[in-house]
C-alpha cells in the first residue's frame, strides 16, 4: 500500500463517515454542515485525479454555493429537530434502494468496468494541467458564450432586486 | 492550442453592444433620477433600440447582402456566432417587436403605477438574449441566449407586484420554463455525446459525413426529440402549451404581447437554424414528430379559445394555435423532397413570424388601449359598442381580427397562403385542410369580439384616453397590416434574400 493510496482511503473514509452523519444526524443544521466534509474529501480527491477544474468547482459550487443554500432553507423554513424514530417505513424504502444502489456499483466496479474507464490525466499535464486548459478553450473557444452568461447572471441579479424591493 | 482571440471580431456583436450598454445606462439612470422612470427610460430605450437598428442594418448597407451570404465572411467567435443576411433578419423583427412594446408601455405602467427604469432595461435585455439567439450557431451561445432572455421575461411577466395574477404568472412561467429548459439541456448533452461537439454545422457533419459509433443512432435521436420538446415549451405548442394562458392573462399586457412576438420568434430562429444547419438531412425521423404538435396546436388552441372570455386568454390560445401554423413551415422543411420546398417552407416561417408580429402587437395594443383608469379592459363584454365610442379604434381591432383569421387584403392572408403552399409542397396536403379548417374555426372567436364592438350598446360612455405611444404603434401595427396586404412583394423579396444565407445547408 503506497502513499497515494493510503491519502485516498483516508479521504475515502471521511466522506463516507461524514456522508453517513449527515442522514444519521437529528438536527437539520448538524445534517447540513456535516456535508462540508464530504465535499471538501471529495474535491482533495478530485485533486489526487489530476482534476483541479473539476476541484476548485466542487469546492465553490457545493461548498460555498449549495451549503450556503441550504442553510438558508433551513433557517428560512425554522425546521426544528426530526422528531420519532428513527427508522419508519420510507426510511427502510429509501435504505433499501440505497443499498441496491451501492450493490449495483459495487457489481459493476467487481467486473472491471470503472477502472478500465478511468481518465488518463498524463495528457492534460502536457499541456499545463487541467485548470489551464480549461482556461484557454473558455476564454477562446467559449468567449462569447461566457460574456453572455455574465450578462445572464447581471439580468438574474436586477430580476431579484426589483422582486423583492417594496417601492414600485 | 486555439488561437487567440481576434478583437476585429467585436464588430460583429457591435449590435448587441450598443443595446446592452444601453441599458446598463437606463438603470444607472434610474438608480439616480426618480423622475427618469417616466419620461428618460421609455425616450431612452426607444433610442437605443433604434441606435441598434441602425447598427444591424450597418452590415447589410455596408457589405451588401450578398456578403452576408458566404458562409466564411460572417462567422465569428469560433463559430459561435453567425452575422448572416437570416440573423440579421430576425434581428430586425426583435427589435421591431421591442420597439413597438415600449411604446405601448408608457401608459399601461403608468395605470398599474409600475413604471420604472428596470422594466425597460429588462425589455431591452430579452431583447439582447434574442439577438444572440439569431446568430446563434453552437448550442452553448443557444441556451445560454435563450435563458437570458427567458430570465428577463420571468420577471417581466411578475412585474405588477401587487397583483395575484401577475405572481402567479411569473411562479408558473418560471417554474415551467426552467423545467423545458431542463430537457432542453438534456437533449443538447445527448447529441453532444454522440457528436462530440455542440457547433450546429459540425453536428450536421458528424452524423452524415464522419458517421456515429456503433448504436448511438438511438441516442443521437433521443437528443433531437428532447430539443424538439424544450423549443416545443418555448412556442407553446401542444402539448407543451399549459404555461402561455396563464401566463399571458396575468403578465402586463405590454409584456403579453412581447411574449407572444418577440419571445416566440426567438424559438422559431433557433428551430429554424437547428433544423436546417444540423438535422436537415434527418427530415424523415423528426417531420411526424413536427406534424403532431402542429396539428394538436392548431386543433386545440382554436377549440379552446372559443370558450374563454377573457381577451388576453382568449388570444393565448389564438397564439398557441398560431404556432401550429408556423409549425407547418417546419414540416415542409423536414418533409421536403427538393431544395426549393425546403426553401419554401423556410421562407414561409420567417414571413409569418414578421407578419404575426405586427399583427399580434397590434391586437394587444388594442387590449391595453382598453385599459383606462376605472376598467381593466381584458374582457370581451369590455369591447361592446367600442365602435360607437371610437370608431377607429374599433376599425383598427377589426383589422387585425380578420388578419389574425387570414382573410384576404390582409397581411395575415400572406403568411397563412405561404404556411400552408408549403405544407401542400411538401405532400401534406391533409395537413393543410386541417389548417384551413382551423382558421374558419378561428374566425368564430374572432367574431365574438367584432360582434361586441359593431352590434353591442356601449356599457361605458367615457372617452378612451390614449398615449402618443399607443397612437403610433397601433398607427404602425395597422399600416403594416394593410399595406402588405395588399402588396406583400417587398416582405416577400426580404424574407427570400434572407434564407439565402442558409441555402448551402438546405441543399
Amino acid at each position: 500500500m503506497n502513499a497515494t493510496a493510503i491519502v485516498f482511503y483516508a479521504l475515502a473514509g471521511l466522506a463516507c463517515a461524514s456522508a453517513f452523519m449527515v442522514i444519521w444526524s437529528r438536527n437539520v443544521m448538524h445534517s447540513a454542515l456535516y456535508l462540508v466534509p464530504t465535499f471538501l474529501s471529495v474535491a482533495a480527491i478530485y485533486v489526487m485525479l489530476r482534476a483541479e477544474f473539476v476541484a476548485a468547482v466542487q469546492v465553490l459550487v457545493y461548498a460555498g454555493g449549495i451549503l450556503v443554500l441550504f442553510l438558508f432553507v433551513i433557517m428560512l423554513v425554522n425546521v426544528k429537530a426530526v422528531q420519532g424514530a428513527r427508522l419508519r417505513l420510507h426510511g427502510a424504502v429509501s435504505g433499501s434502494i440505497g443499498a441496491a444502489s451501492i450493490a449495483l456499483l459495487l457489481s459493476v466496479y467487481g467486473r472491471g468496468r470503472i477502472l478500465a474507464a478511468a481518465p488518463d490525466g498524463g495528457k492534460l499535464t502536457e499541456f499545463g494541467g487541467n485548470l489551464e486548459t480549461v482556461g484557454w478553450v473558455l476564454y477562446n473557444e467559449y468567449l462569447l458564450p461566457f460574456e453572455i452568461a455574465s450578462l445572464f447572471l447581471l439580468v438574474a441579479m436586477v430580476g431579484a432586486i426589483v422582486l423583492a424591493r417594496h417601492k414600485a | 492550442m486555439t488561437a487567440a482571440f481576434d478583437p476585429n471580431q467585436l464588430r460583429l456583436i457591435s449590435p448587441e453592444i450598443v443595446l446592452t450598454v444601453s441599458a446598463f445606462l437606463l438603470l444607472g439612470l434610474s438608480a439616480i433620477d426618480e423622475s427618469a422612470r417616466r419620461i428618460w427610460a421609455p425616450a431612452l430605450s426607444l433610442l437605443a433600440c433604434g441606435a441598434t437598428l441602425m447598427a444591424v442594418l450597418a452590415f447589410p448597407l455596408r457589405l451588401g447582402w450578398d456578403a452576408l451570404r458566404v458562409p466564411d465572411s460572417t462567422i465569428g467567435f469560433s463559430g459561435m456566432f453567425f452575422l448572416d443576411a437570416f440573423a440579421i433578419y430576425f434581428k430586425i423583427v426583435f427589435l421591431l417587436s421591442a420597439i413597438l412594446t415600449i411604446l405601448v408601455s408608457g401608459r399601461y405602467l403608468d395605470l398599474e403605477r409600475s413604471n420604472s427604469g428596470e422594466y425597460y432595461a429588462l425589455v431591452l435585455f430579452a431583447t439582447v438574449g434574442m439577438m444572440f439567439l439569431a446568430s446563434a450557431g453552437d448550442f452553448v451561445t443557444i441556451f445560454i441566449a435563450l435563458e437570458t432572455m427567458a430570465l428577463s421575461f420571468y420577471v417581466l411577466v411578475g412585474y405588477l407586484k401587487t397583483n395575484r395574477k401577475s405572481n402567479e404568472a411569473s411562479l408558473k412561467y418560471f417554474l415551467l420554463g426552467s423545467f423545458s429548459s431542463a430537457i432542453l439541456v438534456y437533449g443538447i448533452s445527448l447529441i453532444y455525446a454522440t457528436c462530440n461537439t455542440t457547433n450546429l454545422g459540425l453536428i450536421g457533419f458528424a452524423r452524415h459525413k464522419v458517421g456515429l459509433a456503433e448504436g448511438q443512432e438511438p441516442i443521437f435521436l433521443l437528443g433531437i426529440i428532447l430539443l424538439l420538446v424544450g423549443l416545443a415549451f418555448k412556442i407553446a405548442a401542444v402539448p407543451f402549451h399549459m404555461w402561455a394562458p396563464d401566463a399571458y392573462e396575468g403578465a402586463p399586457t405590454p409584456i403579453t404581447a412581447f411574449l407572444a412576438t418577440g419571445s416566440k420568434a426567438a424559438a422559431f430562429v433557433v428551430l429554424a437554424r437547428v433544423f436546417s444547419f444540423a438535422f436537415l438531412r434527418l427530415g424523415d425521423r423528426w417531420t411526424m414528430l413536427v406534424v403532431i404538435l402542429a396539428a394538436a396546436s392548431m386543433t386545440w388552441g382554436n377549440v379552446a379559445a372559443i370558450l374563454q372570455d377573457n381577451v388576453k386568454r382568449m388570444l393565448a390560445y389564438s397564439s398557441i394555435a398560431h404556432a401550429g401554423y408556423v409549425l407547418l413551415g417546419l414540416v415542409a422543411m423536414g418533409a421536403g423532397d427538393s431544395v426549393e420546398v425546403r426553401e419554401f417552407g423556410l421562407q414561409a416561417i420567417i414571413l409569418y413570424v414578421l407578419i404575426y408580429t405586427f399583427v399580434t402587437t397590434g391586437t394587444f395594443a388594442m387590449v391595453i388601449l382598453l385599459r383606462q383608469e376605472q376598467m381593466a379592459g381584458d374582457r370581451v363584454a369590455d369591447f361592446a359598442g367600442l365602435a360607437a365610442r371610437a370608431p377607429w379604434s374599433a376599425f383598427a381591432m377589426l383589422v387585425f381580427l380578420l388578419s389574425l383569421a387570414g382573410i384576404p387584403a390582409t397581411a395575415g392572408f400572406i403568411g397563412k397562403w405561404y404556411l400552408f403552399g408549403a405544407a401542400i409542397r411538401a405532400h401534406y396536403a391533409w395537413l393543410a385542410v386541417v389548417a384551413v379548417l382551423n382558421s374558419a374555426v378561428s374566425l368564430y372567436y374572432y367574431a365574438r369580439i367584432v360582434v361586441m364592438m359593431y352590434m353591442k350598446a356601449p356599457a361605458r360612455e367615457e372617452r378612451l384616453v390614449s398615449s402618443l405611444g399607443q397612437q403610433i404603434a397601433i398607427g404602425a401595427c395597422i399600416a403594416f397590416t394593410i399595406v402588405f396586404g395588399i402588396y406583400p412583394q417587398p416582405i416577400i423579396a426580404f424574407a427570400q434574400r434572407s434564407i439565402l444565407a442558409l441555402a448551402p445547408w438546405a441543399s
